[in-house]
């Protein structure tokens, strides 16, 4: 379903974009999502899943492209025109907006510095790359670091008594890559490509990190088995193992230098975790969406649940979430991606904030469906399992209110 | 082969149609447009003929300021360029032909490709009318469409197996259903299409009068259905087929 705009200056292109993509994320990506939820997580990515049926129409229509920019191959977009993109195709599925988002994170990460052997190796083929063939994910969650690994300036970042499990260490021109990264690693097992982010100086605890761009077919690669989940079970995860792992220094796109790290990760963030808002407003609207299409229709206690006041009021509390989820979360990625000193924090209210709205709405939408809510004949059924795992998606969302606080007490106000 | 075809603003087929209070129309505030499905499966088709023969495809849209909407549709999706009529209000099917015949004396296409019909008024009949004003042969509801030098072979579904016409090029034809299935736009197309021209023109600047032929006294909302019921015997069945539902 269409929604209005609060925004004025939106222009045709905004529109066309916004249109286009609505139409691929319902009429491709909702049929194929819903199959995908039923299925086991190996034959979610089994050869003849449908999941490769979505990622090769995506991959066709330049959807793996959307945050990279058009001198390397990507598109020309604004960071308002990510938005709403992002904002559509997590309508669609929240899950498969992952996949594809993280598909291009080597490449997101590699144009952060854009050095010539990571765009003709990294990000170049990517782009170009039309059967979903390259696919991208990020390795920085480790089994016994999560949250905590997405911490920049905060004081445990830099406790050198917090041991990686991931690390690397020069030797001669190769870095050497050994330990793991954790079943929570998006595309993990189906990934061509990893954004690497691992420790090299463990004196530095976290804050010690490099961030790598990997073909895994690298001899001493191995990945675990795909991750069976309560939620975005469209979305395929799973760990990558690293044994002696032998990465020519050219795939090193930032880190050795102290500080760099913590800067470039910051950076990172303020982008992929306003993105979690942007995706929030998403399944919320497709919440609202199934919520208001149903008591349009259903009859109780002689009239239509429509015309209980009591149910317009709570769909105006929904639609309320929604939109102040859409506006919160599209600023902070729009405000961050426009400068090269983001405000972290504005990025982790779009999460908390709007992870917490989707969840919500998708809560109250269940209660308003009743006992049909509950079953799968319902797409709201899947919205909350998918809504669910967002709160810890990306960041819990505890850790990511401390991490706030933190940068809150330090920077406010801060200055436009 | 230079190819016209046609992108109808139509209301969305997915979304449920209200007939105005005053009887004289549909709501249209709250719903959402798109471009006639027939007219997307003609585009798609001409595209494909494009990149296998060569040559220019022109995307013609009649109807308000938002009707640029779609043609700009039919650009992203890889037309060249556009020509929008401008109308207050949607021509009848003769004057969307008369539009046509002015359009093609200008452009000189090898074939104008529209959908069968549009979906929201079901007409079906620009493609017969704009043929017979040219001379044109006419080949509708093609379900395929080869195309051999000077002619093209059309299927069409016809009850009972398929009709197979040749037909001498320029001429008309109008898609069917299982033509073809239309792609989605491409992103970086949708951004190109951006560039692309649409040139804007009135009926007026076409010499077309578009007083309309064709009024339209009055829309209805179809009675409600009422509930089915279930019979004893087949006694009971003929007495209700008989008396209720007057068809025996």
């Amino acid at each position: 379903m269409n929604y209005l705009d609060l925004d004025l200056d939106l222009t045709e292109e905004d529109i066309e974009l916004k249109r286009a993509t609505h139409r691929f994320a319902k009429e491709v990506m909702r049929p194929i999502a819903k199959q995908l939820d039923e299925m086991t997580p190996e034959q979610v990515i089994a050869r003849d899943s449908p999941f490769w049926t979505f990622m090769k129409k995506a991959y066709e229509l330049g959807y793996h492209t959307i945050l990279i920019p058009e001198p390397y191959g990507g598109m020309d977009l604004t960071p308002k025109q990510q938005a709403i993109i992002f904002e559509e195709l997590a309508w669609g599925s929240v899950g498969l907006a992952v996949a594809l988002g993280v598909a291009s994170f080597p490449s997101f990460a590699g144009s952060l510095v854009a050095e010539e052997t990571l765009i003709e190796k990294i990000i170049e083929p990517f782009c170009a790359c039309r059967d979903a063939s390259i696919i991208g994910c990020w390795g920085i969650t480790e089994p016994d670091h999560g949250s905590d690994t997405l911490l920049p300036f905060h004081p445990i970042f830099s406790d050198p008594n917090i041991k990686a499990q991931c690390r690397a260490k020069l030797d001669g021109d190769e870095y050497v890559i050994n330990g793991q990264k954790s079943a929570w690693v998006s595309c993990g097992t189906i990934s061509t490509h990893c954004a690497l982010f691992c420790q090299v100086d463990p004196s530095m605890g976290h804050a010690g990190g490099a961030i790598f761009a990997i073909p895994l077919d690298l001899p001493g690669v191995s990945k675990g088995a795909p991750l069976n989940k309560i939620g975005q079970r469209d979305l395929n995860q799973g760990e990558i193992f690293f044994d002696n792992v032998r990465v020519p220094k050219d795939y090193l796109i930032a880190g050795a230098e102290p500080g760099v790290y913590e800067a470039l990760l910051e950076i990172t963030l303020s982008a992929t975790t306003a993105l979690m808002g942007v995706f929030a407003a998403g399944i919320a609207r497709a919440a609202l969406d199934e919520t208001l299409e149903y008591a349009r229709n259903r009859v109780q206690g002689g009239k239509k649940l429509i015309d209980y006041p009591n149910v317009q009021m709570r769909l105006f509390n929904m639609f309320s979430k929604v939109e102040t989820t859409r506006l919160m979360s599209r600023a902070a990625f729009i405000y961050n991606q426009n400068t090269s000193t983001p405000a972290e924090e504005y990025s982790n209210v779009a999460k908390v904030y709007g992870t917490q709205c989707a969840f919500d709405v998708c809560n109250e939408a269940i209660q308003i469906f009743g006992g049909n809510g509950l079953t799968k004949e319902y797409l709201i059924e899947k919205l909350f399992r998918d809504a669910r795992s967002m709160l810890i998606e990306d960041g819990s969302n505890d850790t990511l209110a401390i991490a706030g606080g933190h940068k809150l007490i330090h920077t406010y106000p801060r200055m436009d | 082969m230079k190819i016209l075809v046609t992108a109808k603003r139509v209301t969305d087929p997915d979304m449920k149609i209200k007939v105005r209070s005053d009887g004289a129309g549909i709501e249209t505030s709250s719903m959402s447009f798109k471009v006639n499905p027939f007219d997307e499966i003609a585009i798609e088709e001409a595209l494909r003929i494009k990149e296998d023969k060569g040559g220019e495809v022109i995307v013609v849209g009649i109807g308000s300021d938002k009707a640029q909407t779609e043609i700009r549709y039919g650009l992203s999706m890889g037309a060249d360029r556009g020509i929008h009529i401008t109308a207050g209000s949607d021509p009848d099917s003769d004057a969307v032909a008369r539009i046509l015949v002015k359009i093609v004396e200008a452009e000189s296409p090898d074939m104008v490709l529209l959908g069968k019909q549009a979906i929201d008024v079901d007409d079906n009949q620009v493609a017969q009318l704009l043929a017979e004003y040219l001379g044109w042969g006419q080949a509708c509801f093609a379900s395929k469409v080869s195309i051999n030098d000077n002619t093209a072979r059309v299927e069409r579904e016809v009850d009972g197996g398929i009709e197979v016409v040749d037909m001498d090029l320029p001429g008309v034809i109008s898609a069917d259903l299982r033509l073809n299935e239309p792609r989605y736009p491409a992103l970086p197309a949708i951004m190109k299409a951006r560039k692309k021209e649409i040139k804007k023109m009135t009926p007026a600047d076409l010499g077309v009068d578009t007083t309309s032929k064709v009024v339209i006294t009055q829309l209805a909302e179809p009675p409600q259905r009422k509930g089915g019921r279930i019979v004893e015997d087949v006694a009971e069945l003929v007495k209700a087929l008989k008396e209720e539902a007057l068809v025996i």
